[in-house]
């Protein structure tokens, strides 16, 4: 960048009068924001509210409740994280087909060898099935499975206190587990983070008058 | 309002909760590209079509950490 950029003959220190790095992001984002060749478009966050229906006791004709809203809701679009994990440096290392490990000891019989989610019966069953379904009107694309394994643990941020947070991550199992257990692998998308139940206990009893926590 | 009307109120609303924010993420998108799937440049140049399927899923559920003790606080 020194040479390229501020060894450059068009660079004038009078162009950078008034930069702002954070309003310039934005500009680069939205620019990008409708360029369907893009994966990185439309993987940004969005926060929604969650509808929930609480029994209040009282009578209600419709039989639902009284319908409840739980804010905070943040999450990913998938199919946006899933098109960019497959543009990451890491889908090198993604096996787009199943297959049976045999391991052939030296003597004896040969044996399988359970290691991998693309090395399970699950996945071999469910891309045969796959093959089998009739493809997209004119696509002759190769059909890959891609292996989907959620996980959430909600996490608690400081030792005192009460602040946490309740993610929900994404892994793909077509990466092997060796190299997605590697804490610098970068293998875990988060696609959400889920409302505190916490929030659900504070609105409850804030809805019925004559609850005492 | 008694205890255990409170726990199962509560109980109801976990549950509501995480069907309704799985309602949420699995959206309309999602089920289109399960059953379509999607088509995407991979790395090696190739063109394919990507199925997701879920393969596991595991996380806790705050009502049955809350039961079997191992969550810090009961919130």
């Amino acid at each position: 960048m020194a040479t390229d950029v501020l060894g450059s003959d068009k660079f004038k220190l009078e162009d950078l009068a008034g930069f702002n790095a954070r309003q310039e992001n934005k500009r680069l984002d939205l620019s990008e924001q409708h360029d369907p060749k893009n994966p990185y478009s439309q993987d940004g966050w969005i926060e929604s509210d969650v509808q929930i229906s609480i029994p209040t006791g009282i009578k209600d004709t419709s039989g639902c409740g009284k319908q409840f809203s739980i804010p905070g809701l943040h999450r990913r679009s998938l199919l946006a994280v899933m098109k960019a994990a497959l543009a990451d440096v890491t889908a090198r290392h993604f096996h787009f087909s199943p297959f049976k490990r045999i391991w052939k000891p030296s003597f004896g019989p040969e044996q399988r060898c359970f290691d991998e989610a693309f090395t399970s019966d699950a996945w071999l069953e469910s891309h045969n099935a796959l093959q089998k379904q009739p493809n997209e009107e004119g696509c002759k694309l190769e059909k890959v499975i891609l292996g989907l394994m959620f996980w959430s643990d909600s996490t608690h941020l400081a030792n005192f206190g009460t602040a946490s947070v309740w993610p929900l991550y994404m892994y793909f199992a077509n990466l092997s587990k060796y190299f997605r257990g590697k804490a610098d692998s970068a293998a875990a998308h988060h696609v959400a983070y889920i409302p505190s139940v916490r929030l659900i206990t504070y609105y409850l009893f804030s809805l019925v008058p004559h609850a005492s926590v | 309002m008694a205890g255990s009307q409170k726990a199962a109120i509560l109980t109801h609303c976990r549950r509501d909760l995480m069907h309704n924010v799985w309602d949420q993420i699995l959206d309309d998108e999602f089920v289109q590209t399960y059953q379509h799937g999607f088509t995407m440049e991979c790395l090696d140049g190739v063109w394919r079509r990507f199925y997701p399927r879920i393969f596991t899923y595991s996380a806790d559920y705050p009502e049955k950490s809350v039961q079997s003790s191992t969550r810090l606080y009961s919130g």
